[in-house]
């Protein structure tokens, strides 16, 4: 098999393993089968090795790691997204029922990564500094801290709008997850800084500036802007929990269109990662 | 009275409301930034231009309000100015308040880092623009810049610094490209000797030269020169350097003006160890008439047959060579420093407030969210607008354009016999049809030289990913053979209506194939020639052929 056959083949391996273990975990919350739900997280752990070995792969194949092309920066995101949430669940087990809307988001990334051209590209020299892999790296990490921010909002706002039942009834109380939220919120804005950051240093190196205005420049501005309106928003007029989960999930919204949208839509130095 | 005002400006600054407006107005700048044609920036002015044809009213507008420059316009300098201004006032109070509390809450040093982060970030970007200064100029192997500003070709200095220029000579030694198996540039180093050092420094991509508080560096634009001679039938020879722009692939293009008007065109193709080219393809033409094309190695005199000549005297590599002088950049990286020890400081070690309560609705029904779940008649809507965007009418203008690229590359290809060219603008298979009639024109001894009269388009649609454009057109052909730009028979008008299949490659719109959509009218009768292999068509039916399968 070449190496492509080998990474599409661990790649849908991983699939399956995801998709196993997000059904295994619905049925053990719903069924409250608490053996079931330990049992579930392994599978969707057993998901990771595929993964991995998958993204592994690519990097001895291409020589680079997984920032160029769509196929490649959309599996490492979910890669990333995954290994959050088992990091998360393995010190807070009773937030399982997250999974059940971090997991389906990264199978969905995943795929769509899948179904984009595989083709390798090499990397050009200006992209061959210590500093991108900063850059993308908390990047992924910010996506990542997003997206479980993203999942615990809607769980704040499943429960503020009534909803009950054996997964939401697991889950603490809306104080505690709305407190959780604006955590996550805080460690992705703290990693979206440090890709601004890094980003900046490498521009410098690169283009001789570290701000142009490129446009991707400006909407990671405005996203870690729109982060900062809503940390500013709950701080100063101690925002109620439905609109801060609101403006959490308006902000998620923000941050994936900044990294896989608005490079397709804006012509920008930083559309080549992705096309 | 005049502490009261103090006192009310600071109430003001320090507002949350003032505070959000102030993040927001800079936000919506992002936004105006980032969506709105941009002067200054890269392609901006262009599509500014395309913009007023269609929306003068919009474009306008924007100009009034400046948000053609948003990043330069009063109001978002404003903004960052008064966001300044409240990040000093709030800056000072949490450095009270931290003191106050003899440093034992986290919480206000968290915030004090932010601030004062924030605040060092906007004086560096002030002092840059106000000192710093950026410089560019493209050099070959074993050219020496002078110590001079003038030495450089692009000076952007700050508001108040004169132009940049370095303390001593620098000379460009050598440029190392190394490349990929498929052909991708991998690397990129020049070796720079500044005067009076000791030994010359390597400078790779993402590298720098510290020449006395300037950065020398290079970008990634580099290519091959090609030094020609040009000598004429009379008068001195003269000597001129062509700098060979990236094109595609591993090749580069450029032109030259000869000294009795012609243009050469040039182009160099890097073998894949990425050695300076040993020969160079040349394309002499005069008017509409090409005189020369074929491969020239260095030190090969071409005679043309106007009696000039011209010789290939070498093929040394160019690089693009940036300066910078930016005296506040430590305090940039310390203010990123402050506000990313800040950030973490005081969103994740310390614990948060709670929200203000919200009451938990309970609903009657058996799911809540049903009550905000979509109609199903807005899911129609929905489905409608998707699905008639999914196939849709074109701007006539953009389907103009289009077709206008077009057909200026191709009749260009025609004309210079130079089938390469119109890689831009046609897919593989539109491709392999013009390489074999352009071919079939050169095995005659001739180019076509074409010239679009009227062009109309009459219809234009998309679907995903293709698009469909329907024009009327007049052409006026005639042949020229190859050396001495001679006309070869009568030239002739001719009318088409064309229908043209444009097809997404890489998100550039490129022309699958073209048929007519009415039969043609020629303005000659089709006639033979006779060539070395045999008998063939005349021009008529291998125009028809062509406009079958490309233009013109």
């Amino acid at each position: 098999m070449s190496p492509f056959a080998w990474e599409t083949t661990l790649h849908w391996g991983a699939v399956a393993l995801y998709i196993a273990g997000i059904i295994g975990l619905a049925y053990a919350l719903i069924f409250d089968r608490a053996g079931k739900r330990a049992v579930a997280l392994w599978v969707v752990a057993a998901g990771l090795l595929p993964h991995t070995a998958a993204l592994v792969l690519r990097y001895v194949h291409v020589g680079h790691g997984p920032y160029m092309m769509k196929y490649e920066v959309l599996s490492s995101n979910a890669w990333i997204a995954v290994v959050l949430l088992l990091l998360f669940l393995w010190r807070r087990p009773g937030w399982s029922p997250l999974a059940l809307v971090v997991l389906p988001l990264s199978v969905l990334m995943l795929g769509l990564g899948l179904f984009s051209s595989p083709e390798a590209r090499d990397l050009p020299p200006t992209l061959r500094s210590m500093w991108l892999v900063f850059h993308v790296l908390f990047n992924k990490l910010a996506v990542g801290a997003f997206l479980l921010s993203a999942a615990s909002a809607v769980i704040v706002l499943r429960k503020l709008a009534g909803a009950s039942g054996r997964l939401l009834d697991r889950m603490p109380d809306v104080g505690t997850v709305e407190a959780y939220t604006m955590r996550f919120v805080g460690f992705g804005m703290v990693f979206w800084t440090t890709t601004i950051g890094a980003g900046a240093i490498w521009a410098n190196q690169s283009w001789g500036r570290y701000w142009g205005w490129d446009p991707i420049e400006t909407w990671s501005l405005v996203t870690w802007l729109g982060y900062a309106i809503l940390l500013h928003a709950r701080f100063f007029f101690r925002l109620n929990a439905r609109s801060t989960a609101w403006g959490t999930v308006a902000c998620f919204i923000l941050s994936v269109l900044t990294i896989l949208v608005f490079p397709f839509v804006f012509p920008s130095l930083h559309s080549t990662y992705l096309q | 009275m005049h502490t009261r005002i103090i006192q009310s400006l600071k109430r003001f600054l320090r507002s949350p409301a003032t505070i959000m407006a102030e993040i927001a107005v800079i936000t919506l700048a992002g936004v105006t930034g980032a969506v709105y044609p941009q002067l200054g920036a890269s392609g901006g002015g262009e599509t500014l231009a395309q913009l007023r044809e269609s929306l003068p009213a919009l474009v306008t507008l924007g100009h009034a309000l400046a948000l053609d420059r948003a990043f330069r316009s009063v109001w978002f300098l404003g903004a960052v100015a008064l966001a300044f201004a409240s990040l000093m006032v709030v800056a000072v109070e949490e450095a009270r308040r931290l003191f106050r509390t003899r440093f034992r809450q986290f919480a206000p040093a968290g915030g004090l880092l932010i601030h004062v982060g924030l605040l060092l970030v906007i004086l560096a970007a002030a002092l840059k623009a106000l000192f710093g200064a950026e410089a560019m100029v493209d050099v070959m192997e074993g050219e020496t810049l002078p110590p001079t500003a003038a030495a450089w070709a692009v000076q952007k200095p700050g508001a108040w610094v004169s132009p940049l220029r370095i303390a001593s000579p620098i000379t460009l030694e050598t440029v190392d490209a190394r490349r990929y198996k498929g052909g991708d540039l991998r690397s990129l180093a020049v070796r720079l000797h500044l005067a009076g050092a000791e030994s010359p420094a390597d400078v790779p991509v993402n590298g720098s030269l510290g020449v006395s508080g300037v950065r020398v560096f290079v970008g990634h634009d580099y290519g091959p020169t090609a030094l020609m001679e040009w000598r004429g039938a009379v008068g001195e020879p003269s000597k001129t350097a062509a700098l060979l722009k990236y094109e595609r692939g591993r090749r580069f293009e450029g032109v030259l003006a000869g000294p009795a008007g012609e243009r050469a065109y040039l182009r160099a193709t890097i073998d894949p160890t990425g050695k300076r080219p040993a020969d160079i393809e040349v394309r002499v033409m005069k008017d509409a008439a090409l005189l020369f094309a074929g491969m020239v190695r260095i030190g090969e005199t071409v005679t043309l047959p106007s009696g000039g000549s011209l010789i290939l005297q070498g093929t040394p590599f160019w690089v693009r060579l940036h300066a910078n002088r930016d005296p506040a950049l430590w305090l940039l990286y310390l203010g990123f420093t402050c506000v990313l020890l800040g950030v973490t400081v005081r969103f994740t070690l310390i614990p948060l407030p709670k929200p203000a309560a919200v009451p938990v609705r309970v609903l009657s029904c058996k799911h809540p969210c049903d009550a905000r779940m979509p109609q199903p008649a807005t899911l129609l809507v929905l489905s409608c607008i998707l699905g008639l965007t999914a196939c849709s009418r074109v701007s006539t203008g953009e389907a103009r354009k289009l077709v206008e690229r077009y057909n200026a590359v191709v009749a260009e290809a025609y004309r210079r016999g130079d089938v390469k060219l119109v890689d831009a603008v046609v897919g593989p298979n539109e491709g392999k049809k013009l390489a074999g009639l352009i071919g079939v024109r050169l095995d005659m001894g001739l180019t076509l030289d074409s010239k679009m009269l009227s062009l109309e388009v009459l219809d234009a649609k998309r679907s995903k990913g293709e698009m469909q454009v329907r024009t009327r057109e007049r052409w006026s052909y005639c042949d020229r053979r190859i050396g001495t730009g001679e006309q070869v028979g009568e030239r002739s008008e001719d009318a088409y209506e064309m229908r043209y299949f444009f097809k997404r490659f890489e998100k550039e719109w490129l022309v699958d194939r073209i048929e007519f959509a009415t039969p043609p009218q020629f303005g000659r009768e089709p006639g033979t020639w006779a060539i070395a292999h045999g008998r063939m068509q005349g021009h008529a039916a291998i125009q028809a052929e062509s406009k079958e399968a490309a233009k013109p």
